[in-house]
């Protein structure tokens, strides 16, 4: 298993609000996160903050029965995602400037071939698998439910002014219900984890040429950040790559 | 905080006034003139978009051109700093949302009131071609009794924009969203009547048209539900001041007022007598609507069709087929039958003297000794003809069996009678059997009468059952009836049981077995085993119990003791790249290995890195083991991997 993570502020913005993070246990339990954080009077990189701090603490200090099963890593989410959820709607409610501050969350678990994702907000995770990429991720954005609803085709969402409005995150309600999906992460793959400054500004074709190339998985997730400040780099940008492709060096 | 201080040297903030989202609203005294002003400041940081700041300072410019008593009036646009700020005039009051809170549901007289102001100020900015996007009680203030006054023109176009180059926000207040601004279309100047609609129709009610668990939920429901009827929640309002709010509020901005003018001319009359008995608003179907009917009853029709001509054929068709083949057949079967009665009548006709007179019938002399029997024959007026023997089973020797032609049958005085004379029971040459199968044998010795038919087994070289000898002897003449056969037959040769051999006999008490047994003992192959002892059997072939011959071979296969593991060598080279915070600082290196000497507690190599560099990482793995790497870089994990025994070569 090898990875790669990075955060980069972008050509626009000031502060960089997202926050990725690969945890590895010794029992050879990994974990995956980006948390794109919103809200708030630029209070945004506190909540993203919180959750990657907290998310690696509840993992690091996790049981190995907690990850014994998919259903058990499942439970071990649901149990961390309240916890963090009430931390940050809680600072939130007592900060005057982290009023309405939240955050994306995606975070990949695998243990073995067992890989659990945890998803709230429109962070995305995709895998790439023999040259070819999806989306494996729903993002829970506004847009999306008006495709949903028939009243805007992908097209138009694609395009949309309310693109980035998103209709869950963390921290900004008193509860919260994460999207799972459990998978067999297959052998010569890559699952790469990026907040939305990636997948705003990288078609899947763009992704998929970068992924399929000769170069070491370092050097892939720069190419891929590279690209999304060539293409104007207005939000930040951050991802996860974890690849099980051996290279050949 | 900007209390007590002055913005641009000018005015003094005084309170904070209102605020939340974006920007705060202050009470501040203008200096210069001499008055209190409401300050809107800004969070937006524009500095880091240029194309915005202009575009904000632009429309926030053009909106304060718009001078009208129902329109809050902006005297200046301004920056300090990093701070962007509008100077209004300020309106002693509250908004019309806290009046709806404390006054709803208003008369139709008021409501109908305050909406002639409001449509009258929209009016006049539409004129100016300024829209204003954002309608909603909170943006309107009253200023004493009855009189309005709509705030923030312009700015929540500037704001709406500034919030999506921003990542993730959360939807706004969707109450008042057309349908059009819902799905993301830009705002237009129908889309501030249909927010006109949404504020009429929670003066009248007291509450908002949709309401949901969630601000998306609104905006589908503004999308998709027809506004809820006013007169539903309270009959008495008259259905022409329902109606503005239907027309106000159509979810095609072309079904609405074509211009805010109309709507406001509605609103003027629209309490008048004359208007009191006014149809509900309806929208007309349009081509698209009507049409759709009949296209449905037309495929049901053509379905109903269908069926039963279709059933009708599959019916009847087969029946008509079966009658055509019954009648076509039965004349021909009545022919024939009728042909051949009249055939048989016409023999009878045609041979009438057939049977004639003067004849003898040939008397039963069966079973008679020969001298009887010639007397009879001779007493009824036939002659003795020629005897022959012949042998048979149950009439004696000597005695006539049958006589030619048989008895019964009619002859002419003086015929010749043959007699068949019985020679006793048949003797027959007995077969060689010997050599051939028992089973075999007995099919066919089953239809000739032996008295009994015995045999003894025993063992021998020849096949099991087959015949080894035969008494009485081939050839010899007998009469089955009385004779009783005798077989000897083979049982195969004598067999041996195969003993367990494994685990308790080595080379040397295999050969003292194979001595006594008559068995042969082969060795055929030496393994590993865990648990067998050098030198014994591991196991055998045939199995424990198997019946064999003398002579037969056991194959055996010994053991060579227990084996040392397989071990596998796996390597790999692994990039460290080198990757400072700081270029020329140190990175230092852990390799762990988890294999048959290594487990992964202690770094197996620690060094500092200094640039990019190749590790080579080699294991032993032990079959049926695994073996494990991990890299750290400082306090990182960059890379670790399980590697199975299996999973490489």
């Amino acid at each position: 298993m090898k990875f790669s993570v990075l955060s980069d502020i972008g050509q626009k913005r000031l502060v960089n609000e997202d926050r990725a993070a690969m945890y590895v246990r010794s029992d050879f339990v990994h974990l995956g996160v980006i948390a794109d954080g919103m809200g708030g009077h630029n209070a945004g990189d506190i909540a993203s903050e919180m959750a990657i701090t907290q998310i690696g603490e509840l993992f690091e200090s996790a049981t190995a029965k907690d990850f014994s099963s998919v259903e058990t890593i499942k439970h071990w989410f649901k149990s961390a995602i309240q916890t963090i959820n009430h931390a940050i709607f809680h600072y939130s409610l007592t900060h005057e400037d982290c009023q309405g501050m939240g955050t994306t969350f995606l975070a990949v678990l695998t243990k073995g071939k067992d890989t659990v994702i945890c998803h709230i907000g429109d962070s995305r995770a995709y895998e790439w698998h023999s040259g070819r990429m999806r989306q494996l991720t729903k993002d829970h954005s506004y847009v999306n439910i008006l495709v949903e609803n028939g009243e805007i085709s992908k097209e138009e969402a694609e395009c949309h002014p309310q693109k980035n409005l998103i209709t869950k995150s963390l921290g900004t309600e008193k509860t919260i219900e994460p999207d799972f999906i459990s998978f067999n992460f297959p052998t010569y793959s890559h699952l790469l984890l990026c907040s939305d400054g990636l997948s705003n500004k990288l078609s899947l074709e763009d992704m998929t040429s970068i992924l399929s190339n000769r170069a070491t998985v370092n050097e892939k997730a720069i190419q891929l950040v590279n690209l999304a400040n060539q293409n104007g780099g207005e939000d930040n940008i951050s991802l996860v790559l974890i690849t099980n492709a051996k290279e050949e060096v | 905080m900007l209390l007590g201080k002055r913005i641009s040297g000018r005015y003094k903030v005084l309170e904070m006034i209102g605020g939340g989202g974006m920007s705060n609203v202050y009470l501040a005294h203008d200096m210069i003139l001499d008055r209190d002003v409401a300050i809107k400041v800004l969070r937006y940081d524009f500095s880091i978009e240029d194309d915005l700041h202009r575009r904000f300072q632009r429309e926030a410019l053009s909106a304060t051109s718009l001078t009208h008593p129902n329109i809050v009036n902006i005297f200046d646009v301004g920056e300090e700093g990093d701070l962007q700020y509008l100077v209004m005039e300020y309106v002693k009051g509250k908004t019309l949302k806290h009046y709806i809170i404390d006054a709803a549901p208003v008369s139709p007289v008021e409501a109908v009131n305050i909406m002639k102001q409001l449509t009258s100020a929209i009016a006049h900015a539409h004129q100016n071609q300024i829209i204003h996007r954002d309608i909603k009680p909170q943006n309107i203030l009253m200023d004493g009794i009855e009189h309005v006054k709509i705030t923030d023109f312009g700015i929540a176009m500037t704001l709406s924009a500034t919030s999506f180059t921003q990542t993730n926000s959360v939807l706004g207040t969707v109450h008042y969203l057309s349908p059009e601004q819902a799905r993301g279309g830009t705002a237009t100047k129908k889309s501030d009547i249909y927010a006109l609609g949404i504020v009429l129709y929670e003066l009248l009610t007291g509450k908002l048209p949709f309401s949901g668990e969630s601000a998306v939920s609104i905006a589908l429901k503004h999308l998709q539900t027809d506004t809820p009827s006013v007169r539903a929640v309270l009959p008495n309002i008259p259905q022409s001041l329902e109606n503005v709010v239907m027309k106000a509020t159509a979810k095609d901005p072309r079904n609405r007022y074509q211009t805010v003018e109309e709507m406001e001319r509605d609103l003027h009359n629209v309490l008048s007598e004359e208007r009191a008995n006014e149809k509900a608003f309806a929208i007309l179907e349009d081509d698209g609507a009507t049409k759709a009917i009949p296209v449905i009853k037309d495929g049901m029709r053509y379905e109903q069709l269908a069926k039963p001509i279709h059933s009708e054929m599959k019916s009847k068709l087969p029946q008509i087929s079966v009658e055509d083949k019954k009648k076509k057949k039965w004349p021909i079967i009545m022919g024939v039958i009728s042909l051949l009665m009249l055939l048989g009548l016409g023999i009878i006709i045609a041979f009438p003297g057939i049977f004639g007179p003067q004849k003898v019938e040939i008397p039963n002399v069966a079973n008679l000794p020969l001298t009887e029997a010639i007397d009879i024959v001779e007493g009824v007026g036939l002659v003795a003809g020629n005897e022959t023997s012949e042998s048979s089973d149950d009439i004696e020797k000597g005695q006539v069996i049958r006589t030619i032609p048989q008895s019964g049958k009619i002859r002419d005085e003086g015929t010749e009678i043959e007699f068949i004379v019985s020679s006793g029971k048949e003797s027959v040459s007995l077969a060689d059997y010997v050599g051939r199968d028992i089973n075999e044998v007995k099919d066919l010795l089953a239809r000739q009468n032996f008295e009994s038919v015995r045999t003894i087994e025993e063992y021998s070289n020849e096949p099991a059952d087959r015949i080894i000898s035969q008494n009485p002897i081939a050839n010899s003449e007998i009469i089955p009836e009385e004779t009783e056969l005798v077989f000897t037959i083979s049982k195969g040769p004598r067999l041996l049981t195969v003993i367990d051999l494994t685990k308790s006999y080595n080379e040397q008490t295999l050969n003292d077995y194979a001595q006594s047994s008559g068995l042969n003992i082969r060795i055929i192959k030496e393994s590993f085993s865990e648990d067998i002892p050098k030198g014994f059997v591991i196991s055998q072939t045939p199995k424990v119990g198997t019946k064999l011959k003398p002579g037969s071979n056991i194959e055996v296969v010994l053991s060579k003791g227990p084996v040392a593991k397989k071990i596998k060598t796996f390597v790999t080279m692994v990039e460290i790249p080198y990757e400072p915070e700081e270029q020329g600082t140190e990175q230092i290196v852990r390799i762990y290995l988890q294999d048959q000497t290594h487990s992964l507690a202690e770094p197996v190599e620690e060094y500092v890195l200094t640039e990019t560099k190749m590790q080579r990482i080699q294991l032993q793995i032990e079959e049926g083991q695994k073996g494990a790497y991990r890299i750290m870089v400082n306090s990182k994990v960059i890379e670790d991997e399980i590697i199975e025994y299996d999973s490489f070569e």
